[in-house]
């Protein structure tokens, strides 16, 4: 059947909706209802992870709702008592639940706006005195003192006459648009001066092949740096692990510029400032580390028969501990005038207009930069890439590993200058060999960590037998999973070093 | 997903207040709901102010589909659809007579509507026809209203013996007494005979003036009158139905 229409039409300043509302009496029989009022919030993660699959999360007075843009309900609403629950797994057992639990995955729900709504619902009858029609008028007051008025109006099934006329004659007040409950965000995120996802944890900056090399590089950090910024208070507020993740990535992307990118800022510059970035990178490691064990949780018990699951609990219980501790010390780092000189003299330079400190490739096209820079870490990666073998030592992959990184970084950095496709099919190919070399990585590093974990286990009670037992039976698992991944390398990395790899490397950078 | 259909041989036993009452109640349980309103008098169409289609037929209604879909009509409340009866529905049974598979024809056209309904429920004209035979092949619940009477008993004697020999699922059938008048002794016996057997509802709707007024309110009477005695026993009539829906 076909879904009803629904349109909206906001209303200009100065034009009120009982104007609007007197116009129609003439021509219609109206039944107005007293107005009633209730309180919106809009929730999201900080990266919009629901908005961006088109979903809308919505607290209602005590409800909540968990809808398309256009307001149609994907999961049964779910009645709260307080605030929303941050983390999926805090919700009530409920469709509610999995739904949110599929999209957010670690993330915490956030409130994103708020406002109240005032409803009026007017009724337009027709000769039985049937309604025919729906018209609700609407008064969005927001935390700013602003309102928004708005006209909504709903056809009723099997009337779509009436809502035909009455579209034409509400157009006369202003523009009608499908109504969309996106619409009511937006409007509602323009008035704080926001847009829906305007955070992202990707990373893309526009740049011109022709652009000053300087001028492009300063763009690309001042990127990093603000994404550093966004991600500061919910790393302080431990909102969830995320922001200390897009936190240390910005400012492992800012220590890769600064290396992969060389003499366009002047050499006491970058080297000041690589060892900065080097600090902020040692300062947030631990914690990220634990969060990576912690996150594991559910993949690590699926590695045991239950019965040995218990004594992982321990385990995390003890890491989470750990990094309570961590993040104290991190917290403590972060308003220390050690970690504030870094953020505020990298922001002065970058705004800086002086030519100072300039390197001497300041001035050359970052185009022209950009194709040697990623055709000798393309180079670099096969040449390294083609002299593994099936017995050559694990460091020899490690070391490649870092190699994929910098061509990562270089191709993200340089996207924009060249052609989309071409561009996406590399990053994507180049995704699986890093895939693959990083859970080699990931698997020997865990595996020494358990090692040693388990090495300092006081011996001697029924709680370090059990937590012997599982993370010996955990160590053993991902010990054949790490064989495994290795002897998966050779072939990617044939797939990578492909002649049509090779070939479109060499169209586009050569 | 369900088909209730609200029948009895008998006309006047209060089918169309039943329908449109339950039909009600399911909506604002939250159910998308469609009332078919298969009975060519409109009853149930008059009580929601709602007209038949100009082109309308029951023609139209037995081929199904688009033809279906056009013509119903959104109620005054939400999640509840009807669709209405037309006249031409007195000829139902000389337009089935003619098709193939004539017994199966309504299961076959409202099997669409059961994608968007949760609820469908069917207020059923009077009589045993080649239509009523129809209902009780589609509907997973027929809903008896049944006057607590000797001649209500007779005809619903006549109903299973009906069932028995067409094959269908007696499990169906669920008997609702309606209109009671507790005063009278004929209504408080009958009633005592039938207490506790298995497919006889406990909730009874009393004879009340309230349930007569729907016609000039034109409303549901758990619309405008929810706290009346009538009102709080179609309710409770819902109630004990959901439990049954979920079997």
């Amino acid at each position: 059947m076909l879904p009803l229409a629904q349109l909206s039409l906001d209303l200009p300043d100065t034009v009120s909706a009982r104007e609007v509302v007197n116009s129609l009496d003439g021509n219609y029989n109206l039944n107005e209802f007293t107005s009633q009022t209730t309180d919106v919030t809009f929730f999201d993660s900080f990266d919009w992870r629901l908005f961006e699959k088109n979903r809308l999360c919505y607290l209602q007075d005590t409800t909540l709702y968990l809808t398309d843009f256009a307001d149609r309900q994907q999961v049964p609403p779910l009645l709260l008592t307080g605030v929303p629950h941050r983390f999926w797994r805090q919700f009530p057992k409920s469709d509610m639940k999995q739904a949110l639990a599929r999209i957010l995955d670690m993330r915490v729900l956030l409130p994103h706006t708020a406002f109240s709504q005032t409803t009026q619902e007017l009724h337009i009858v027709n000769k039985d005195e049937k309604i025919v029609a729906i018209i609700f008028l609407m008064e969005l007051d927001l935390d700013t003192g602003k309102n928004i008025h708005s006209i909504r109006l709903h056809e009723v099934r099997g009337y779509n006459k009436w809502f035909l006329k009455l579209s034409r004659d509400l157009s006369g007040f202003g523009e009608t648009r499908p109504d969309t409950r996106v619409q009511t965000l937006k409007a509602a995120m323009a008035a704080v001066s926001r847009v829906p996802m305007d955070y992202s944890s990707g990373f893309s900056v526009p740049l011109t092949p022709d652009m000053e090399s300087l001028t492009a590089v300063k763009t690309i950090y001042q990127d990093l740096l603000t994404t550093m910024q966004d991600n500061e208070q919910g790393i302080i507020d431990d909102l969830d692990s995320e922001f200390l993740h897009d936190f240390r990535v910005a400012i492992r992307r800012t220590r890769s510029g600064l290396t992969l990118i060389k003499d366009v800022l002047a050499p006491e510059v970058s080297s000041r400032f690589k060892d900065d970035f080097r600090y902020l990178g040692q300062i947030t490691g631990s914690v990220r580390d634990l969060d990576v064990y912690l996150l594991m949780e559910d993949n690590y018990k699926a590695r045991l028969p239950e019965y040995l699951q218990e004594g992982l609990h321990y385990f995390f219980e003890d890491l989470a501990k750990k990094r309570e501790q961590e993040l104290k010390k991190l917290i403590r780092a972060l308003r220390e005038p050690r970690y504030r000189s870094i953020t505020s003299d990298w922001q002065e330079f970058l705004n800086g207009k002086d030519n100072e400190f300039l390197g001497k490739n300041s001035q050359v096209s970052i185009g022209t930069l950009a194709r040697k820079i990623i055709t000798k870490r393309f180079q670099r990666i096969l040449r390294d890439g083609k002299a593994i073998n099936p017995e050559s030592p694990d460091e020899e992959l490690h070391r490649l590993r870092i190699q994929g990184k910098k061509l990562r970084y270089s191709l993200e950095f340089f996207n924009s200058l060249f052609p989309e496709q071409e561009m996406k099919k590399l990053i994507k190919q180049l995704k699986l060999l890093q895939n693959n070399l990083g859970d080699f990585n990931d698997l020997s590093v865990q595996q020494e960590m358990l090692q040693h974990y388990l090495a300092a286990i006081k011996p001697g009670t029924v709680k370090s037998k059990k937590l012997s037992a599982a993370i010996g039976g955990l160590v053993t698992n991902l010990y054949h999973q790490h064989i495994r991944v290795r002897t998966h390398f050779e072939e990617t990395f044939a797939r990578f070093s492909a002649k049509k790899n090779l070939a479109l490397y060499r169209k586009l950078f050569d | 997903m369900a088909i209730i259909a609200v029948y009895n041989i008998k006309g006047g036993v209060g089918k169309t207040a039943t329908s449109v009452n339950l039909s009600y109640l399911s909506a604002v349980s939250g159910n998308q709901t469609l009332l078919c309103d298969l009975d060519p008098q409109g009853s149930a169409s008059y009580y929601f102010r709602v007209k038949s289609p100009k082109k309308y037929s029951a023609d139209k209604f037995l081929k199904g589909g688009k033809h279906i879909e056009r013509s119903i009509r959104g109620t005054d409340y939400d999640n509840l659809d009807i669709l209405p009866a037309d006249f031409t529905y007195r000829n139902f049974d000389l337009a089935l007579d003619e098709m193939k598979k004539s017994r199966r024809r309504l299961r076959k056209v409202l099997k669409p509507l059961t994608d968007e309904y949760g609820h469908l429920f069917l207020d059923c004209p009077p009589n045993i026809t080649l239509l009523s035979e129809n209902i009780f092949h589609a509907a997973d619940i027929l809903l008896i209203p049944f006057i607590p009477t000797t001649l209500s008993l007779l005809s619903f004697s006549k109903l299973l013996d009906f069932f028995k020999k067409s094959g269908i699922d007696r499990k169906k059938l669920l008997v609702l007494f309606s209109m009671v008048e507790k005063r009278k002794n004929i209504h408080r016996d009958m009633m005592r005979r039938f207490k506790g057997r298995k497919r006889i509802l406990k909730t009874s709707i009393p004879y009340l003036a309230d349930v007569e007024k729907m016609g000039i309110y034109r409303q549901p009477l758990p619309a405008f009158r929810p706290n009346s005695v009538a009102g709080r026993a179609y309710s409770e009539l819902w109630f004990e139905l959901q439990n049954h829906l979920k079997k």
